[in-house]
């Protein structure tokens, strides 16, 4: 008679080596009994997009752009469209619709998950660097260098990972060389005047 | 803070920093680097290999180890103590340094996401390796079970009898005749 039932969790992935499916109960090192390759595999519980049923729309409810028959949770970020818990997906603290995603959200989508950090601490770096090989070049670079340092530290209170790049003990230290560097160029154009 | 990990390759240089909700990944170039983002709940699992460079450890030896005892070598047939002293010193810098290199080891990690995969190989010391992946896996784990408890707690509200599925678990039903 079957009357107790028991749910077994087991996580699994995929050997790096010959790609054998591995399940494991516990996280931690593991050996591939088909090609003995040896690692360690830390499983997640990854969260899944819910899909849940929506709530189908009353008589004097806004109802989804897509799906005209449920109810509209959410306005769509990026079209404006009302749409339905179906339709909508959550990034970055904002609701997009699905729709939206798949056809000319796709630039937002990348914008989102893969941007460009700017580094003008390195732009700062190489025109030091260029001052002292072409000391002629100083008039020009280090007012750039300059400039640039500033808008580093402007950066780093703006961007959390431009701050974790450009550590308080690194603005520090360039902002002593770079002091330093313009006063010797400066004592030093002034002594080749005189 | 620092990077949680610097990636250091022959062409490219990488650094991996773990935030508050994602694990970015910088990949440096002159004056911009480019953003990964992958956000913590979405990751599935991490795994992590090591391999020993037999043959890059072996060249090491052989040519570090070379180097090292011309000052041991030349050392011996000098009888002023202090040059001898220096020589010896600057042996066992060198020798310190081979061992330094040595402990280096190949490293992979992969990291499965939202059904993609981010395969990273580099050269490390183990405890980089360890203490990275430990923070990483306190950190997955913290908010996605943060965010399961906030995702459970609005759908009970909603609708007591809707049970979360796991797609990645597999769930296998055992049955058990308590009858017997």
């Amino acid at each position: 008679m079957l009357t107790d039932l028991h749910t077994v969790k087991v996580a699994g992935f995929d050997c790096p080596s010959c790609h054998e499916r591995l399940f494991m109960e516990n996280s931690g090192p593991t050996i591939c009994p088909r090609c003995g390759w040896r690692g360690e595999a830390y499983i997640m519980r990854a969260l899944r997009e819910k899909v849940e049923s929506a709530n189908d729309a009353a008589m004097n409810q806004a109802v989804c752009a897509f799906h005209p028959t449920k109810q509209a949770m959410a306005v769509c970020a990026g079209s404006g469209d009302y749409i339905c818990s179906l339709c909508a997906v959550e990034m970055d603290g904002e609701v997009y619709s699905a729709g939206y995603l798949s056809r000319g959200g796709k630039k937002k989508l990348t914008k989102t998950f893969s941007r460009r950090l700017n580094r003008p601490d390195r732009e700062m770096t190489v025109y030091l660097l260029l001052t002292l090989i072409f000391f002629f070049l100083a008039p020009v670079m280090i007012p750039l260098a300059i400039h640039r340092y500033f808008r580093a530290l402007k950066l780093r209170k703006t961007d959390e990972l431009f701050a974790r790049m450009f550590s308080n003990l690194e603005a520090f230290v360039w902002g002593i060389i770079l002091a330093v560097m313009t006063v010797l160029y400066t004592l030093g154009a002034i002594a080749l005047i005189m | 803070m620092p990077p949680d990990l610097r990636i250091n390759g022959f062409i490219s240089r990488k650094s991996l920093l773990i935030t508050d909700n994602s694990l970015v990944l910088l990949e440096h170039s002159e004056f911009n680097d480019r953003v990964k983002k992958i956000m913590h709940e979405s990751i599935e699992s991490i795994i992590v290999w090591k391999k020993t460079p037999w043959i890059k450890m072996t060249l090491t030896a052989l040519i570090l180890g070379g180097v090292a005892s011309i000052p041991f070598i030349a050392g011996s047939g000098i009888d002023n103590p202090g040059t001898k002293a220096n020589l010896l010193i600057v042996s066992v810098i060198l020798v310190t340094l081979e061992v330094i290199f040595l402990l280096r080891k190949n490293v992979f990690i992969r990291i499965n996401h939202a059904g993609e995969t981010l395969d990273l190989s580099f050269s490390a010391y183990p405890w980089q390796v360890r203490k990275f992946v430990e923070k990483s896996k306190t950190s997955v784990e913290r908010v996605q079970r943060e965010l399961r408890e906030k995702r459970n707690a609005a759908s009970s509200g909603e609708n007591s009898t809707e049970v979360e599925k796991d797609a990645f678990f597999v769930e296998e039903e055992t049955t058990k005749d308590s009858a017997s």
